[in-house]
């Protein structure tokens, strides 16, 4: 991995670590001066520690990667400012930055778990935490100031880390990639409507990273934990993610070597989001609000061809290109007699249980399907990208029984 | 490419797109803001912990979502049995059906704010 990935990987587990510690500084009574001053200690020794993991030397600045990542990041830069809003969607202002309002109160923030109607106080708090941090010393007048530096960060981590990490295998590949994502409305829209799920899309995508990092230094798989715990903490269908990702890959997270990495990595995160769920959040409504006829819907055939017919819908209105490329792996695997990339097949597993998930929906389908399945999809695409490109540029992502996949020397 | 350069190009365009934002947003008045703006006389009754009955109009269902947004950490609640209401109806509406003492009341060009207890 490079150094530049590294500081990235860094801000993205630094919004863990910030709203972990700011979660727990407001369940423990810390004021929020020592909450700043903990979380700072925590920020340095973790980039102190990620400093000594053994990383790529860097290349010079070669003159068509540094060419691609400029406009790319003009691109985005441009398109941002046409496409942002003052508040961001429905989503933000009902849901993610209203809880980041309750959160800044560190009197009352217990009165976002009263709302009953359409806030969705279940919701894990990695992104709400995060902005009540950063709320909290400043007037209600920049407070979209700050959501939007926050999400655009965020934003522009995604396809430069995809970058950062493929371009040295595949230059044309990574360029392909990278221009993919970040011109496609769906993610300039997601990005721009300061919702949740570009944040979990790169705890996801950083996650395969990380795991593929781990032939040279096993101390990776910390940073593959917690980004998977960063996962789970950042919504309920991260959750879902980190526990397919720890299905496929169980023998290398807990192989007895690596068992302490994982666990390093895992707990800060999997202990608030125990306290969250434990002790405050009230049941999730797709699972509370189901009146044991799941299995009816199950039984439905109508169903499986309506949520068919909207996932069909949205991959050839978004994500076209990503599920050719999944289409043509898993048609080279049948060629080959092989077995599906490990990768690859914790994509499918994502999706199927998405779709899954609304063959069951205690909501009105329809309306459930038309309102979340182009989002949910696109959690999945950052880490498809990647593991695409390295699938066809012949990377680690082709091993997959066990034990640590064998990653190609880089072309030099 | 080197982190430093890598670092210093996306530094550098969060600054710029956060300075092309506020220079965007700085004095522009969302309908959020227009809310907010109306409904700062009605935060000397409601206290933090203030638990509210919200009544708006059906069709224009971010009222209520706005209204906990710039009223949290209150809690507001449409189906709540609360004795005191906020109530953001459109100015010209026919369908006032909230009924009691009105602590607090204003308008602005497209909404009537009232708080009323029962």
């Amino acid at each position: 991995m490079q150094k530049s990935s590294i500081y990235i990987l860094c801000f993205a587990a630094g919004i863990g670590i910030v709203s972990v510690l700011y979660f727990l500084s407001l369940i423990l009574h810390i004021p929020y001066i020592a909450c700043v001053l903990l979380s700072l200690t925590a920020l340095t020794l973790f980039c102190r520690w990620t400093n000594k993991l053994n990383t790529e030397e860097s290349p010079a600045n070669s003159f068509l990667p540094l060419l691609i990542l400029l406009t790319g990041v003009i691109i985005i830069t441009n398109e941002t400012y046409y496409q942002a809003t003052k508040y961001g969607a429905w989503d933000a202002w009902a849901i993610w930055d209203l809880h980041a309002h309750y959160l800044t109160d560190a009197d009352n923030w217990k009165n976002m778990f009263l709302n009953k109607e359409h806030a969705h106080p279940d919701y894990p708090l990695a992104l709400p935490a995060t902005l009540a941090f950063l709320y909290d010393p400043f007037p209600g007048a920049v407070h979209y100031l700050i959501s939007f530096a926050l999400h655009y960060s965020i934003m522009l981590c995604v396809p430069v880390l995809l970058l950062l990490q493929t371009y040295k295998r595949s230059i044309l590949l990574a360029g392909i990639a990278f221009f993919y994502l970040l011109t496609r409305d769906i993610y300039l829209i997601q990005g721009t409507y300061y919702l949740a799920d570009t944040l979990l899309a790169l705890f996801f995508m950083s996650a395969f990273i990380a795991v593929d990092s781990c032939e040279s230094d096993n101390r990776y798989i910390v940073l593959c934990a917690a980004m998977l715990g960063c996962s789970a903490w950042t919504k309920n269908e991260g959750i879902v993610l980190s526990i397919v990702f720890m299905v496929f890959y169980w023998r290398m997270l807990f192989a007895r070597k690596n068992l302490k990495y994982t666990f390093i990595g895992l707990s800060p995160f999997l202990l608030v989001l125990l306290i969250f769920k434990g002790f405050y959040a009230p049941g999730n409504d797709l699972v509370t609000s189901q009146h044991g006829d799941a299995l009816n819907k199950i039984m439905n055939g109508a169903r499986y061809k309506t949520v068919w017919l909207a996932f069909k819908k949205s991959v050839s209105n978004y994500y076209y290109l990503p599920a050719c490329g999944v289409a043509l792996t898993v048609l080279i695997s049948i060629v080959r007699r092989k077995a599906l990339p490990k990768a690859i097949s914790v994509i499918l597993a994502c999706c199927f249980i998405y779709l899954l998930v609304y063959i069951v929906t205690p909501l009105d389908l329809e309306w459930h399907l038309k309102t979340s399945i182009d989002r949910v999809l696109y959690q999945l695409i950052p880490a498809t990208l990647y593991i695409l490109v390295m699938y066809f540029t012949g990377g680690s992502l082709i091993r997959f029984r066990g034990g640590f996949s064998s990653i190609r020397s880089f072309p030099r | 490419m080197k982190a430093f350069t890598v670092i210093s190009i996306l530094l550098l365009s969060i600054a710029v797109s956060a300075a092309l934002h506020y220079q965007k947003f700085a004095h522009a008045e969302d309908e959020i803001d227009m809310v907010d703006n109306s409904l700062k006389g009605a935060r000397t009754f409601i206290k933090p912990n203030s638990r509210l009955r919200f009544s708006g109009e059906e069709e224009r269902m971010e009222l209520f979502a706005w209204a906990r947004y710039l009223q949290a950490p209150a809690v507001l609640e449409e189906q709540a049995n609360e004795d005191t209401t906020l109530s953001i109806k459109y100015l010209n509406t026919a369908k006032d059906d909230t009924t009691g003492h009105v602590l607090w009341e204003t308008s602005d060009k497209l909404y009537r704010y009232k708080l009323i207890v029962r």
